[in-house]
């Protein structure tokens, strides 16, 4: 079970979440009983659509008196969820391109913003993303140690190749962070001495870089790529900061496992996420099965979200 | 002696007007050239570097001179703390702070407003196409300010002193 410092997120929604937000939603949040707002996971909006937020999970509708109800509640217009988005991306849309390309912005404090909406094509690629209806905010928060017992289970003399794999939502990435600052600072109760670790941060979710600064507490001795493909990223890293441990959010692709498999020979550690259910799931994507037929990855580790974000399904050892 | 000193201070006042109006004509045309290279340093701040725009005002308010200097601060200020609805929102508030300082006239006005509003164009061809036609323009209207300035500006200094030697000889 996952537990959070509720002053902290108290402050991560005045200072970073709030300010993205119109007042037609920010002052129900605000009024939500108990200061509930803490416990969100997800805020949803919709054009047209009732504005639903998700706790443990659950989806509820936000009433403008800041009720939480079964009942559709406040509803925001195209016009507004236009506002909310420009505001979003720092009212500088050419800064948010290539992001905005692949569905998702980093605000302050690494919150992820999903978004969906009518895509522009170029090529059968995506050029870019318009009338953007569907906004989805993941709240980021930090989880101290939650990610100890895994350290404890891949360290043994050397660190293994780990690959986390769960469904979205089960604190994959949250999991990833929390191991990064455990390796990077090293952990005194089962002598693991502080490692160079550098991290491929493609998606600004695992430091949650602004401009460049990291947002969120990685490590001592961590550096990080921000917002680089993961492919590219690997080989940069491995030419130019001597790591011990690379780090990457959400391999799948062929690619992604033929940068992996250089950087697994080339004397570095690996530790990798992907999204998938169990072992069956996760082999039907064709990246992953090259790299675990070939035993790149020494652990893995399952994760569900049975008790709450971060519940430890299952490891598997692979020699 | 009375009379001498009460001449004194007609011409010295006419003058004065005289001379504050040539300094508009001279100061439109620096202020016009002060634009465009601050224009020009918000190019490559959005196009080269990508930076959000609260962050590429604050770098080009640091290279740039009074007016403008406050200006873009103004506004970099605005947008960070995300305290207005759209940039162009934040540029009349950024104006209307600065508009006894700026000296351009209104279709110098009208042309920062279709640039600002332009900023928020969604990719990089839209920003090139902005910045090219605003310069472009830009030039254009220097040019016009570089002739009127010096159709004008000598005139009115003479205007003035002139005009306040016709009083006093009629006075007298």
């Amino acid at each position: 079970m996952v537990t959070y410092d509720k002053e902290k997120v108290k402050r991560t929604f005045e200072t970073e979440i709030f300010p993205v937000l119109i007042e037609k939603i920010k002052e129900p949040l605000k009024n939500m009983k108990n200061n509930g707002y803490v416990d969100i996971e997800e805020i949803r909006l919709r054009a047209d659509r009732p504005v639903m937020i998700y706790i443990k999970n659950k989806g509820y509708f936000l009433n403008s008196n800041g009720a939480i109800t079964d009942k559709p509640g406040i509803v925001l217009s195209k016009s507004e969820l236009e506002k909310i988005f420009l505001i979003m991306c720092d009212y500088s849309f050419y800064s948010m391109e290539e992001d905005i390309k692949q569905g998702f912005i980093t605000i302050k404090g690494g919150h992820r913003i999903g978004l969906a909406g009518r895509v522009v094509q170029d090529n059968g690629k995506i050029k870019t993303l318009k009338n953007i209806y569907f906004i989805n905010i993941r709240i980021a928060k930090e989880v101290k140690n939650c990610a100890l017992n895994v350290v404890k289970e891949i360290f043994s003399k050397e660190i293994s190749h780990t690959l986390i794999v769960s469904p979205p939502g089960c604190g994959k990435t949250t999991i990833l962070r929390d191991m990064i600052r455990l390796l990077s600072n090293g952990v005194e109760d089962i002598n693991l001495v502080g490692k160079k670790v550098a991290v491929v941060d493609e998606r600004s979710e695992i430091a949650s870089c602004y401009q460049g600064i990291p947002q969120r507490d990685v490590g001592i001795r961590t550096d990080v790529l921000d917002s680089c493909p993961k492919v590219e990223g690997i080989s940069l890293l491995l030419r130019s900061m001597s790591p011990e441990i690379i780090a990457v959010d959400e391999i799948g692709s062929i690619k992604d496992a033929e940068a992996i498999f250089d950087a697994v020979n080339a004397g570095v550690k690996v530790i990798a996420t992907a999204h998938g259910r169990d072992l069956d799931e996760i082999l039907k994507r064709p990246g992953i099965k090259i790299l675990i037929e070939n035993n790149c990855f020494e652990t893995v580790i399952f994760l569900s979200n049975k008790h709450g974000p971060g519940t430890i399904e299952n490891i598997l050892k692979i020699n | 002696m009375l009379k001498i000193l009460g001449s004194f201070l007609i011409i010295l006042s006419t003058s004065g007007m005289g001379f504050l109006y040539a300094f508009g004509y001279k100061e439109r045309v620096r202020q016009l050239r002060e634009l465009q290279y601050s224009i020009n340093a918000l190019s490559s701040e959005i196009l080269y570097s990508s930076n959000p725009l609260w962050i590429a005002f604050l770098n080009v308010a640091n290279k740039c001179s009074s007016p403008f200097k406050e200006l873009f601060l103004n506004m970099s200020e605005s947008l960070k703390q995300k305290s207005i609805e759209t940039i162009s929102e934040s540029f009349e508030i950024a104006l209307k702070q600065q508009r006894d300082n700026i000296y351009l006239e209104n279709e110098d006005l009208e042309l920062l407003r279709t640039f600002i509003n332009g900023l928020s164009s969604n990719d990089c061809e839209g920003h090139k196409k902005n910045f090219n036609i605003t310069q472009k323009k830009l030039e254009g209207l220097e040019k016009i300010a570089e002739e009127n300035r010096n159709k004008n500006e000598r005139l009115y200094k003479y205007l003035g002193v002139l005009s306040g030697l016709l009083i006093v000889i009629l006075l007298v």
